[in-house]
């Protein structure tokens, strides 16, 4: 039976590789997006710390929240734990004891994403174009690797707490994107949408990388309503919420003891599976009340997975009592 | 057939040389390494080194040197000339070194039970008080098969007439097997024509070797215990090795906080499935972090009650704690006594002869003639504390002295040996460097050697230090037959 020390740093592994892609994401849809705004709008960059909730964290060390500030603390500091160059960072560290369980060819990749990542990042914060280059260069090795991962390694607890990890991180991830945005809502732009606020809508989904399935699934102009409700709900849009919670829940049903855990996503799904986007609009504060009881339930099930499989003193003592 | 021009050339003066030295029996097998070499041209050589060096960073060989803070890998230097040990000479070693490792085993045992051979007069009490490796909580513990040091790592090297001395013997934790592997797995990918026509003995059944020995130790029954390697983690200088021999036997790599030791006695590790009982333990962590309950408080690299675990036998540990107290330089002195003790058979391999500074007499011609001599604390490894005499300087000879003046116990001194030579690949072509070689001894129900050993080389020029941790590097060492060679004809 796998070590549980190991099975940790394969979720984590997992988790870093998909936080720093949609670390990338944000950044790339936020910077495009910023090119289609006037140049006084009301768009903050702060907004990106805000997504990311590391707000303690950014204004301890810095006075200025503006683009480069930002972008310093979320792509290349080596201070802040959440930005690309640490996610990149600390995925390989956790690579390093594992690698022997992992394939050659993505044990490569990581190697390669994190040159490329030691090399570049510094250089994209302050330049546009070589931002553009840099965040696409990560996602792309960031697919890289997952292409490996997925066409050659054995379907066994490894891969399954891998994706288990990319899972939690992403439904985090989609979920904190929405908390931020549904906070400015005013209740009649739930249908009809300002048109600088539709922009902000359409980043969203292409921070996503859902512009392009949300058009052709919802069919038509953007909705926060509809971009809310295919977010949560789509049963095929990989990044939803509902999507990636069963996935979690179904490679969960393959490890063992999975007891407790399964039960705690099946609730999430049912909570999720309520959620009645449409009913919640006209009224902003009871949507994002509900976001933020959902976003809770992801962070419970994180700590009782952790609980469950990773055996730290505490989560020992309590199971030998 | 016509020995390569090279021959001479390759030899230095006053050393005895591995491969051109012995030149009569070892001519066959010298002169088809040297002329599948002569064949190349330098910038053949090159590309077949460059080639190594690929070899060697795909397959993630690396050491660590504490020193070098966060660049934790640094390619371990590998020279692609084999170094060359005939097979009737490498028969007679396996042989001393068996009865080498049986007689130190014999002595631990001892040393933890009656003490006989102190209260027989052969052995004197005082080492035993002044020891730093002897562990008085494995007073009274007797070990399967009465065998301390499971596995073995004894140090040779060969002085100027061609004698190979034993140097020192590792029976701690000794590191550097997977390197063996390593070159031997490196040599046939880059230089598949060395090995066409020659028998060269092969090294890999080692890590089967390694498993069965540990297997054997199981105090729980069964056919199939659950053996773990515990490592210190991925900071530790060997932990390349700890993954490596981990995989090669497929058993878990665990840490410390992997392990519990449950009221029960038993250890446990923490997995996935909920807690697993372990019964043998490849532990790479020193004595003294291995249990936080009896020795170092603060250590968080081992488990806390393991040795009530191992007292108890419920556990098997590798090797067996205490095993250090033969594993000092005081005591290497007095191993041709134990063998003689123990076996009632003369050493097959010698001892280096050693100055114990414990005595005034010895003491006094170490001091006197110190800018000669090798001057060594008795209890320190990987040549640290270490002063060479003729390459020191006076202000590092002042500091040795008044060391050795203010602890004399705690040293030993030895001759500066003429360590031998074997031809090695330098920026200038081949030249002469000094080498030594460690083979590896495993002790159960039954022993093996590893065929050869790692050869390791200082790269310097003139240097005579060969450790990895200060600018040594390492050779595939070939065990080969010349008889057979000469009866399968040399059509090439």
């Amino acid at each position: 039976m796998m070590l549980s020390r190991i099975a940790e740093r394969f979720y984590w592994f997992g988790r870093y590789l998909e936080r720093a892609e949609n670390t990338a994401r944000l950044l790339l849809s936020y910077s495009d997006m910023v090119l289609d705004l006037p140049l006084r709008s009301r768009v903050g960059w702060y907004q990106l710390v805000e997504i990311t909730g590391s707000e303690a964290a950014f204004n301890k060390r810095n006075k200025q929240s503006g683009e480069t500030g930002v972008l310093h603390f979320l792509i290349d500091d080596p201070e802040h734990a959440g930005s690309i160059y640490n996610s990149v960072k600390y995925g390989r560290e956790n690579l390093r004891t594992i690698r022997d369980r992992i394939p050659r060819e993505m044990v490569e990749a990581m190697n390669e994403l994190w040159a490329f990542a030691a090399d570049e990042s510094s250089g994209s914060v302050r330049r546009s174009a070589a931002r553009m280059r840099f965040l696409r260069g990560v996602i792309d090795r960031c697919q890289t690797l997952r292409g490996h991962l997925r066409g050659s390694m054995c379907r066994n607890d490894a891969y399954y707490f891998i994706c288990i990890g990319r899972m939690l991180e992403r439904t985090d991830m989609t979920t904190r994107i929405m908390d931020v945005r549904v906070d400015d809502l005013l209740p009649d732009e739930v249908e009809n949408l300002p048109a600088f606020d539709a922009l902000q809508w359409m980043c969203v989904l292409r921070s996503l990388s859902a512009y392009q399935m949300y058009q052709r699934e919802m069919h038509g102009r953007v909705r926060a309503s509809e971009v809310i409700e295919f977010l949560f709900l789509s049963d095929s849009f990989p990044r939803s919420v509902q999507y990636a919670v069963s996935s979690a829940r179904n490679l969960c049903e393959k490890l063992p003891r999975n007891q407790p855990v399964l039960a705690a996503l099946d609730a999430l799904l049912a909570h999720v599976g309520e959620f009645k986007t449409r009913a919640l609009a006209q009224e902003p504060a009871a949507l994002r009340r509900a976001i933020d009881v959902i976003q809770a339930e992801i962070s419970d099930i994180d700590s009782l997975f952790s609980h469950n499989y990773f055996l730290h003193d505490a989560a020992l003592m309590q199971q030998q009592q | 057939m016509g020995v390569p021009h090279a021959f001479n050339s390759l030899k230095l003066k006053g050393f005895y040389d591995e491969l051109v030295s012995p030149a009569r029996r070892n001519e066959p097998v010298a002169s088809r390494v040297l002329k599948v070499l002569a064949s190349l041209s330098q910038e053949e050589l090159d590309q077949r080194r460059e080639a190594a060096e690929l070899a060697i960073r795909t397959m993630g060989i690396s050491f660590t040197v504490y020193s070098e803070g966060s660049a934790i890998d640094r390619a371990w230097p590998f020279d692609i000339i084999p170094r060359v040990i005939l097979l009737e000479e490498w028969q007679r070693i396996e042989r001393g070194l068996k009865q080498r490792v049986t007689a130190l085993n014999r002595f631990i045992g001892d040393v933890y039970a009656d003490q006989q051979i102190i209260r027989d007069g052969v052995f004197p009490a005082w080492v035993l008080e002044k020891s730093v490796n002897f562990r008085e909580q494995c007073v009274g513990v007797e070990p399967p098969f009465g065998v301390w040091s499971h596995i073995c790592g004894s140090d040779l090297v060969r002085g100027r007439d061609g004698t190979m001395y034993v140097l020192e013997d590792n029976l701690r934790v000794p590191s550097g097997v997977s390197y063996m592997l390593e070159n031997r797995a490196i040599m046939k990918r880059i230089f598949p024509e060395l090995f066409e026509h020659q028998d060269i003995h092969p090294v890999g059944e080692y890590p089967a070797q390694l498993h069965t020995t540990l297997a054997a130790l199981n105090p729980n029954g069964g056919d199939h215990p659950t053996i773990v390697l515990l490592t210190p983690g991925i900071y530790n200088s060997a932990y390349f090795e700890h993954s490596y021999l981990a995989q090669q036997m497929g058993i878990d790599l665990v840490e410390g906080p992997d392990l519990l030791v449950q009221s029960d006695d038993y250890v446990y590790m923490k997995t996935i499935g909920g807690l697993q009982r372990v019964d043998v333990i490849y532990r790479r962590v020193d004595d003294k972090f291995l249990d936080p309950e009896v020795f170092n408080p603060e250590s968080i690299l081992g488990v806390a009650g393991l040795m009530r675990a191992w007292r108890a036998g419920k556990v098997a540990l590798a090797n067996a704690p205490g095993a250090g107290v033969a594993d000092d330089k005081v005591v290497y002195a007095f191993v041709p006594e134990i063998i003689r003790y123990y076996l009632g058979e003369e050493p097959i391999i010698p001892n280096v002869p050693t100055w114990q500074c414990a005595d005034p007499e010895q003491c006094a011609y170490v001091l006197e003639n110190i800018a000669d001599l090798v001057i060594k604390p008795a209890n320190e490894s990987g040549g640290y504390g270490l002063l060479i005499g003729p390459h020191s300087t006076p202000a590092q000879r002042r500091k040795t002295i008044a060391q050795v003046k203010q602890d004399p116990r705690n040293w030993i001194a030895q001759p500066c040996l003429n360590l031998s030579t074997t031809p090695t690949l330098t920026a200038k072509g081949l030249a002469p460097r000094h080498v030594d070689l460690r083979p590896f001894i495993l002790s159960a129900q039954e022993q093996f050697v590893t065929t050869g050993g790692l050869t390791r080389v200082a790269l310097r020029e003139g240097s005579l230090v060969v450790n990895s941790s200060q600018g040594g590097g390492s050779k595939d060492t070939w065990v080969v037959d010349a008889q057979s060679l000469g009866e399968a004809g040399d059509s090439a």
